[in-house]
């Protein structure tokens, strides 16, 4: 689904990412775990344009896309979920997620689309018209992931999904997650300090470390097992 | 004697000033040797003319001190030359001549004053750094619309006249002493009484920046929070500052109705207080020494135009504005100083890797 | 009496034209177009010359000059704008630039006086004052204009869109708003909007390049006054500040009116630094 190539990246003359190559398979749940600092969000954020790449390619569907604007790369297919959801606080639930359509006009199964997504997120129409700066972090989390989903992404990337959320609502949003996958076959990249959330959820995990990747496990390798967290050590 | 010498050169040294090496100084004496000997060989009118010219860096130094070093950003400046000349030709006019420098120092001081004044409503209220800009843009605005509504014979002090928009005339110059030993300040005298008070204001500012203050001028330029984290109350160093300019631009207010013998609302209008920002931006705002050539590159070529039918000028000193933000944010003659220093290290280095010393051939 | 009720509507009229273009971009890109007065001159200046030498209805004519007020700065924005919007200070110094260059060239092209037209409604009699019907179409435009902003900020995409770039840009970009775009139309809908500004009052003033000055500075007090908000903004400022001016060039002279705005903007600046916005705020926060 995704390809990157060589990447290297940062903030302005700093590297984060170095030449780092990652593929990431269509229908399954990739995780990149690692420590503060190991470029985890930079990742993400290059794929979505807010880094600037010094060099490298990326590319959806075989399409390139480190050339485009961030607007254009969300309108490619790319839904965001960042750290820290990023609700617009002075718009509403209903407005949050009207602008999570300015990706395309036209969804072809859209009204099954917001079916779908309300069932999913009930919260989403409860509390349609409350500001979104006045609700919790979980109930952000399920707006801003509502929100995403809404433009039909092809990839889904989710930045510290559990990041300052309860313990509680983590489960839940692990559990949404499985269930994007399977029911609505959705390819989601997560990037996670979590490593019990990445253990149920992912299909593979790509352990990241000062902006490169060190190993990458498949599930049947770090599910039950603390491989991950021996990774992690390092 | 010779360290003490060198002590003083080291003072004036700094990061916060461009040049420090001893061919700097040596040119620098130069300058000020061969701006002294200047009214010596030319001619009255010219003299007389760049005089005036050299009061104008009085107005920019005072705007690129707090704006470049600082972080102020003051329309206000051009309202306190302004008033400064007003403060000056109101007491000089009603007193004898030769006390006229007492004049002088009222101004300057009135001014100060001011500048406290109105600093500390703009400081200690916390007023924010867009805010400050409109605030003394307004100010500025206020002081000429009261003086314009002066005319009528019955806004005097004493025997001074204010004169509304069309302004105060018959000020007198400056002058020490009295009778046939009274030095007058016009022409040539006048010339080397501004050239002495430049010298002595850029090395004052060099000595100021270089030191403790200058690196708290620029560390609430930077970052205002650290620097309150820190301990250092920056109102105070804002106030500070804000009252040294004010006593700078007063100096050359003063000067300026000195020369003139004449000061009007219209110094202190939305053009006056335009052209200060224009200089400072231009030549390079955390300059001095590129605020003092701009300054009066950019008045004389403002003369030259206002002979040739002046209606063009105001379009060049916007356009110029224009290009350097666009394409020179860093001023004009810092740019170009920048690229200077570059090109002399580089020679400095490829000479080194020449030197045998460090293994290379001559 | 009727005489003050009259001069607050026409001041208010006056002071929500004049600043809406000026609060949409403030309010919207945080920055301080000073080339504000230029738009509003161009919009007086077309509407002039399309009345005058085109023979075009008055009618006709202001809309034509809000239009190409808004082209004129849609061009501006392209070039030159857009690369200015993280360095607010230097922004400002452009469009002040842009302001003298614009007045300039025309001052320059056209020179100083330019024709004059006519109110195209007549006058009427109070008591032993005469007024004009003109005026109270100016409040009715006034008003209209606040309606339609009003609508286009909250029913419209556009509006929500803007709505939420407000917030936070960098969130609008990632769900694919073209925010780019967006402040094109943002920018041009400023300028349109002083354009007919000027246009509007091109019949009651005597056009000159300078025309925008004596809107330019009255605007931003309207601005700092009423904070942020491109609607609460110019709303509730313009009552109290209009109220104000009026009064006291009633009671005294425009000059005492003037004095009184500057100094109770820069009360304002110091005391309630958000302005009306601010104040706004709080009160929707206690309910």
């Amino acid at each position: 689904m995704l390809q990157m190539n060589d990447i290297t990246s940062g903030y302005g003359r700093t590297k984060v990412l170095h030449n780092l190559s990652l593929s990431i398979p269509t229908g399954k749940v990739t995780a990149i775990v690692g420590r503060n600092g190991s470029g985890k969000t930079t990742l993400i954020r290059t794929i979505m344009g807010y880094n600037k790449l010094h060099s490298g390619t990326i590319s959806i569907e075989g399409k390139s896309i480190e050339r485009q604007v961030t607007a254009a790369r969300a309108r490619a297919g790319l839904g965001y979920v960042p750290q820290g959801r990023h609700i617009f606080p002075d718009l509403t639930v209903a407005e949050n997620l009207e602008m999570g359509m300015n990706v395309s006009s036209d969804v072809p199964n859209r009204k099954l689309l917001m079916k779908e997504i309300h069932a999913m997120f009930p919260i989403l129409d409860e509390r349609r018209r409350q500001k979104g700066g006045t609700m919790s972090g979980g109930q952000q989390q399920m707006v801003a992931i509502g929100r995403a989903l809404v433009g039909n992404p092809k990839l889904l990337l989710l930045d510290e999904p559990s990041e300052g959320i309860q313990p509680s609502i983590v489960g839940e949003i692990e559990q949404h997650i499985v269930r994007l996958r399977d029911r609505m076959g959705l390819t989601i990249l997560v990037a996670e300090q979590d490593v019990t959330l990445i253990k149920t959820v992912a299909d593979i995990c790509h352990v990241l470390d000062m902006g490169r990747i060190i190993a990458t496990l498949k599930r049947e390798e770090f599910a039950g097992t603390d491989a991950l967290e021996q990774h992690l050590a390092l | 004697m010779r360290s003490k010498f060198f002590d003083f050169i080291t003072a004036l040294n700094g990061p916060q000033t461009v040049g420090s090496s001893p061919l700097y100084w040596r040119s620098f004496a130069i300058v000020c040797a061969l701006l002294l000997l200047y009214p010596i060989i030319g001619e009255d009118y010219a003299v007389s003319n760049n005089g005036f010219l050299m009061v104008w860096v009085f107005l920019g130094l005072s705007v690129c001190i707090l704006w470049g070093y600082t972080g102020i950003f003051s329309f206000g400046q051009t309202a306190f030359f302004g008033l400064a000349g007003y403060v000056y030709g109101v007491v000089s006019i009603n007193i004898p001549p030769e006390y006229s420098m007492l004049a002088a120092v009222c101004g300057i001081a009135l001014i100060m004053l001011l500048s406290a004044i109105v600093g500390y409503v703009i400081f200690y209220g916390g007023i924010s750094s867009l805010y400050i800009a409109i605030f003394t843009l307004m100010l500025t605005l206020l002081a000429e619309t009261l003086l314009s509504r002066t005319s009528g014979p019955q806004f005097r002090i004493g025997s001074a006249l204010l004169g509304g928009s069309n302004g105060m005339v018959g000020i007198p110059p400056l002058q020490i002493g009295s009778g046939d030993f009274a030095i007058v300040f016009v022409d040539k005298p006048f010339f080397w009484l501004v050239a002495a008070l430049l010298i002595l204001v850029f090395l004052g500012l060099r000595f100021l920046l270089n030191s403790n203050w200058g690196y708290l001028m620029v560390a609430t330029r930077e970052d205002p929070l650290r620097t309150q984290l820190f301990g250092y109350d920056i109102r105070r160093i804002q106030l500070m500052t804000y009252i040294i300019a004010g006593g700078i631009a007063a100096l050359g207010g003063v000067l300026f109705a000195s020369w003139n013998n004449f000061i009007a609302p219209s110094s202190m209008g939305m053009t006056a207080a335009t052209l200060p920002i224009i200089w400072v931006a231009a030549g390079g705002r955390a300059s001095i020494q590129a605020v003092t050539i701009s300054t009066f590159t950019l008045q004389w070529i403002n003369q030259q135009l206002a002979y040739g039918g002046g209606e063009y000028s105001l379009m060049f000193f916007a356009i110029l504005l224009l290009c350097t933000v666009m394409l020179f944010p860093q001023g004009i003659v810092t740019t170009i100083e920048m690229a200077l220093e570059e090109y002399l290290e580089r020679r400095r280095v490829a000479r080194l890797e020449k030197s045998p010393l460090l293994g290379g051939r001559l | 009496m009727f005489g003050l009720f009259y001069q607050i509507l026409a001041t208010f009229s006056f002071l929500v034209l004049s600043t809406t273009g000026l609060a949409i971009i403030f309010g919207v890109m945080n920055i301080i177009n000073f080339a504000h007065a230029s738009f509003i001159m161009l919009g007086a200046v077309v509407t002039v010359y399309l009345v005058s030498a085109a023979n075009l209805s008055v009618f006709l004519a202001i809309p034509l000059a809000a239009l190409i007020a808004a082209a004129v700065g849609a061009f501006l924005e392209m070039t030159l704008i857009r690369r200015l919007y993280n360095r607010k200070l230097d922004c400002l110094l452009a469009t002040w630039a842009i302001n003298i260059i614009i007045v300039q060239a025309v001052f320059l092209w056209l020179g100083t006086s330019q024709p004059g037209i006519d109110q195209p409604f007549g006058s009427f009699t109070v008591g032993d004052a005469a007024y004009n019907y003109y005026e109270l179409f100016l409040f009715g435009c006034a008003a209209l204009v606040l309606v339609a902003v009003f609508l286009l900020f909250r029913f419209t995409r556009f509006g929500l869109n803007v709505r939420a770039a407000m917030q936070n840009r960098d969130m609008a970009e990632g769900l694919g708003t073209n925010t780019t775009a967006m402040y094109l139309k943002t920018f041009a809908l400023g300028a349109g909007l002083a354009g007919l500004t000027g246009a509007l009052y091109a019949p009651l003033m005597p056009v000159s390049p300078y025309f925008g000055d004596r809107f330019l500075w009255r605007a931003f007090t309207v601005l700092i006054v009423g904070g942020a908000d491109p609607l609460i903004g110019p709303l509730m400022s313009s009552v109290a500040l209009g109220s104000v001016y009026g009064g006291l060039t009633w009671l005294w002279d425009s000059v005492a009116g003037s004095i009184g705005i500057l100094l109770i903007t820069m009360i304002f600046i110091r005391v309630l630094p958000q302005g009306f916005t601010g104040l706004w705020d709080i009160l929707r926060a206690k309910k």
